[in-house]
């Protein structure tokens, strides 16, 4: 079995209706700070890593386990993440 | 017969001391537990407030996979009593044995204050002390606890829920058992989950 090595990009945010307090004073300030025009800010977190698996498949569903149970919180969460198997 | 309460202590567990000591002054007994342990003999569980593994990731993520954390949901199965404070709650929260999480404040800020609760059970109006970065409940547990100034933005003012035999409460009433503290109201609260516990209505 040859694992293979993939390099992880995993980025969580607040899902839609969880209200985002830290998004919501940097939207505040952002007119006064010389930054017109935008909206909406939300902000997440962003996790990197190697993991071993078998293959592309595999990796994916390592990862997917790993923010279920840990990374991302599904009561407040959601999450995507993408995979490079050139690590 | 005299109560005995497993305080359990996790890698920054720094209010383990005012939970014991708030525990013996009620008059049950403390008994110390680590957050590697995978059994116990206790009536109830306390996990006390702190910044269990320095709060990284989210507060209580990775306490919520620590070893104690099974004999915890066997326990709240069998109707044993299990309250979590600050931080203890926040671990609560985060191993799914009670509904919902708890988010940075509204505020942004890491709010300490002297607040006032309603016990939702009996009508009570406690005077309890808030110290909390993530204090924000969101979710739809079952109110035990309510702001009636709430400083956190918490959904429906909730500053404490239960969820079975399971409580989990933002304030702190180990803090509040001296007049030199600013309030003795915790002394009959604590003693009273302690004693009878506080299930879902």
């Amino acid at each position: 079995m040859n694992a293979m090595q993939f390099n992880v990009q995993v980025e969580i945010t607040l899902r839609d209706g969880v209200s985002d307090s830290e998004g919501v004073a940097i939207g505040n300030s952002l007119p006064e700070l010389g930054f017109p025009g935008i909206d909406e800010v939300r902000v997440g977190r962003i996790v990197r890593f190697l993991i071993d698996a078998p293959d592309e498949a595999g990796a994916r569903s390592r990862v997917t386990d790993l923010c279920d149970r840990f990374l991302a919180n599904p009561a407040i969460h959601e999450f995507t993440f993408t995979l490079d198997g050139n690590a | 017969m005299t109560r005995r309460v497993g305080i359990i202590r996790f890698p920054g567990s720094t209010g383990f001391a005012d939970a014991a000591e708030a525990v013996r002054l009620v008059g049950a007994e403390v008994h110390e537990l680590d957050h590697t342990d995978t059994g116990f003999d206790v009536d109830v569980v306390l996990l006390p407030g702190g910044a269990a593994h320095g709060d990284a990731l989210r507060p209580g993520a990775l306490a919520a996979l620590s070893p104690v954390i099974e004999p915890i949901r066997r326990h709240a199965e069998a109707g044993g009593t299990v309250i979590g404070i600050g931080n203890g709650f926040q671990i609560l929260t985060e191993a799914g044995l009670l509904p919902g999480a708890l988010l940075p404040n509204e505020s942004g800020r890491f709010e300490t204050a002297m607040v006032r609760v309603r016990v939702e059970t009996t009508g009570e109006e406690l005077q309890l002390p808030l110290a909390a970065g993530h204090a924000r409940y969101h979710g739809d547990g079952t109110i035990l606890l309510r702001h009636l100034d709430d400083p956190t933005g918490s959904e429906h003012d909730a500053a404490g829920i239960v969820s079975g035999s399971v409580v989990g409460v933002m304030v702190h009433p180990e803090r509040a058992i001296h007049d030199l503290l600013g309030s003795t109201d915790g002394i009959a609260f604590l003693s009273s989950l302690i004693e009878t516990g506080a299930t879902t209505p």
